[in-house]
């Protein structure tokens, strides 16, 4: 009887364990299931729930399953998964372009363009100007933006006002150059007698969006961001270097946070929290400090040179192993690219909506965004390396080494990046 | 059927065989297989977003490791912390224990203070301590302000130097309730007639502890300390979400490293050949703290 009962336990348990692995092909009801995986911030801001709920009520026999991401490091093991044809995941959404290249480099993931049809009955002129070219990879369209978004300086003007930084009209004085925001940074920073800074002039982000900083500064200065090879930054010159000197003296003052280093909200938090005067990253921060500052002592103004600026997409990407490309290209023309996402995107966090139309609809009721329209009609995307991964973290040890260091120059900390950049493959 | 007494022992043994074959699958799935291969890997080239497959390269990867400078910072970093952290746990758990196994009025509210960071995911506790330390808005900043030490205030995560000990201090503060456990468990077996005997021939306080206490612990030594030491060497967490490894590359640890160079620069071969590195290091402490414990022993 002990024997009988033992067998029947062990081929209980390799039943299950079989079943185990075969799960999540059908689901018991019949209907098909879409699964969506993104971070939490994705989810929210770009209301994926409310695109979800939609899709399921206008398609009852179709289950949307939306997977949250801890980080983008997790996109890694998509590769190994895909490259064996298997797929937890319809439709992946990427910070930024970075994993595309890495997914469209083993062929892994859906030209929308010429596998999917895509732009058959949704045509391109339906998309803001440029920014289907963040998404694409030496011509090919390997993945779709959900928004996009552009860099700015977002100001707190009761600062600028305390401070006389304003004009007749009581409006804040234009940043034209590098030389202005010092010296603004300068007069915004209060120190106590101690000499204890208690508000900080400004703030730029020194930690993973720091390709994208330089990247935008460079634009803003120059009107593009690479040399002629298309990869390579054009930042060997005497304007970068100037502008790094800048930076250097304003960390070493105290007149810029180095609350960024370490933490890649540090800069806005401060902002958000009235301790930070003026912040250089995506031109949303305003929108999200209107709860703790209010709309009245808000603004946004180009960055310093106005030449143009850095724009970046939150990328979509269908897997080609996933079973279910068609439902993903669907919810994508439906659900995402519907009126209720692409406006409460922007209008509520700054997310701004990739399509014509609703760009302009949200325009109209947050009119800031005027302020750099000149500039982001002018906006690049910035260049996706292989190994941007080494870039970004050599760039932050460079930086974050270099500016606290009072025997680095600024040619010390560019010659580092030129080295670098040299060493990298693109 | 009847069975002879040799074949009911093949039976016997058959039967054995089944029931440890599926811990056997599991162990060579998950652990004799992943070491395998990882080894293999420390010998390649092999970008897993990129190549195709590995290529076979010797010892380039290690060889290479010394000409790395976040390799380099993140092995010296890697010692440091664990000299600091090793005799700080230690020190610590120990002298918890004792005053966990002494104190006998509100023992309650001592225990679930020392207990208490045990429960709270690493993770949280990084983060919390993100907000306290940061240089604008931070509690502690503010706090020294409002008291009117606004001499003390400082930038706690983004200067090099504060930025090592407070991945320490958060680091052990995370870990110690744990050890103090041990160490508590250790004193408790120790026999009551023991300290009876001791103190009717006069061995109370230190004489006590270093007499009595610390000798009866040895194997809780053992233990612990090679509990310490792994938590010391494999350290990721706090400085992975306090610090980012930053500023520069001031907190980056081997852990971390390993981590980076497989799943954010792909290079499996590279972060392969660091694990093996790390895994010496494990080996070489563990017996350091093992020869040390039976000398005293």
């Amino acid at each position: 009887m002990k024997k009988v009962l033992v067998t029947l336990l062990i081929v209980l348990m390799t039943f299950s364990a079989i079943y185990a692995q075969g799960k999540g092909e059908a689901t018991p009801t019949g209907k098909r299931t879409l699964r969506i995986s993104a971070e939490s911030w994705q989810i929210n801001k770009i209301f994926l729930e409310h695109a979800a709920q939609e899709f399921e009520a206008a398609h009852p026999d179709v289950d949307v399953e939306i997977i949250t991401l801890a980080d983008q490091t997790v996109l890694a093991n998509y590769v190994i998964d895909w490259s064996k044809g298997n797929t937890e995941t319809d439709l992946v959404f990427l910070d930024g372009g970075y994993m595309s290249k890495t997914y469209a480099a083993q062929d892994l993931i859906y030209d929308f363009e010429k596998d999917l049809k895509f732009f058959d009955n949704f045509p391109k002129s339906n998309f803001q100007p440029g920014v289907l070219e963040t998404g694409a990879i030496e011509g090919t369209q390997v993945c779709l933006p959900a928004i996009y978004e552009v860099y700015g300086v977002s100001i707190n003007t009761a600062m600028f006002k305390e401070a006389g930084l304003v004009d007749a009209k009581g409006n804040p004085l234009p940043i034209k150059t590098w030389d202005d925001f010092y010296n603004f940074a300068e007069k915004l920073t209060k120190k106590d007698a101690q000499g204890t800074v208690k508000q900080v002039g400004a703030s730029i982000q020194f930690g993973n969006n720091l390709a994208g900083i330089i990247g935008g500064a460079i634009i803003a200065q120059l009107g593009h961001c690479t040399t002629e090879d298309g990869y390579t930054y054009d930042f060997d010159n005497a304007d970068f270097r100037h502008m790094v000197d800048l930076w250097k003296k304003g960390v070493q003052n105290g007149y810029i946070s180095t609350a960024t280093f370490v933490d890649n909200a540090g800069g806005r938090n401060g902002f958000k929290a009235g301790q930070i005067a003026m912040c250089y990253e995506a031109a949303g921060r305003w929108m999200e400090a209107v709860p703790t500052l209010g709309a009245d002592n808000l603004s946004l103004v180009e960055i310093p040179g106005g030449q143009g600026t850095y724009c970046f997409g939150c990328q979509m990407a269908i897997p080609r192993a996933s079973k279910n490309a068609d439902l993903a290209t669907q919810f994508i023309k439906e659900a995402l690219y519907g009126e209720y996402c692409q406006t409460n995107a922007f209008t509520q966090y700054g997310k701004m909506s990739v399509i014509k139309e609703y760009f302009e609809k949200a325009l109209e009721t947050t009119p800031l965004w005027n302020n750099i329209a000149d500039s982001m009609s002018k906006a690049v995307a910035i260049p996706e390396w292989e190994e941007q991964a080494k870039w970004l973290k050599g760039l932050n040890v460079i930086f974050q080494e270099g500016l606290v260091n009072p025997k680095a120059s600024a040619d010390d900390i560019v010659n580092q990046m030129v080295a670098l950049s040299e060493s990298l493959k693109k | 059927m009847q069975h002879t007494i040799g074949e009911r022992r093949k039976i016997k043994e058959m039967w054995g065989w089944l029931f440890v074959l599926p811990t056997c699958i599991v162990l060579f799935l998950f652990v004799v297989y992943p070491i395998c291969y990882t080894s293999f890997l420390s010998l390649c080239d092999y970008n897993f977003a990129f190549d195709k497959k590995p290529t076979f390269v010797g010892f380039k990867n290690f060889s290479n490791m010394f000409k790395d400078k976040q390799f380099l910072a993140a092995l010296s970093n890697t010692l440091v912390f664990t000299v600091f952290m090793f005799s700080l746990l230690i020190v610590l758990s120990l002298a918890f224990a004792l005053l966990l196994f002494h104190k006998k009025k509100r023992s309650w509210f001592y225990r679930t203070s020392i207990f208490m960071p045990i429960v709270v995911p690493a993770s949280l506790i990084c983060l919390l301590f993100t907000w306290m330390l940061a240089d604008n808005f931070g509690i502690i900043n503010k706090l020294l302000i409002n008291i009117g030490l606004s001499r003390f205030t400082h930038n706690w995560l983004t200067d090099a130097k504060t930025a090592r000990w407070w991945v320490i201090i958060v680091s052990i503060w995370g870990k110690v309730g744990f050890s103090t456990i041990l160490f508590l468990s250790g004193i408790q077996s120790i026999s009551q007639d023991m300290f009876e005997a001791a103190e009717i021939d006069g061995a109370v306080g230190w004489k006590k502890l270093f007499y009595i206490i610390i000798p009866n612990l040895s194997e809780t030594f053992v233990v612990t300390g090679i509990w310490a030491i792994l938590q010391c060497l494999k350290l990721f967490v706090t400085p992975n979400v306090l610090t980012k490894g930053g500023p520069g590359n001031a907190t980056l640890v081997l852990y971390q490293t390993i981590y980076n160079e497989a799943f954010l620069n792909f290079e499996m071969g590279y972060a392969s050949s660091i694990a093996f590195v790390l895994t010496a290091l494990v080996m070489v402490f563990s017996l350091i703290n093992l020869k040390m414990s039976r000398r005293e022993n």
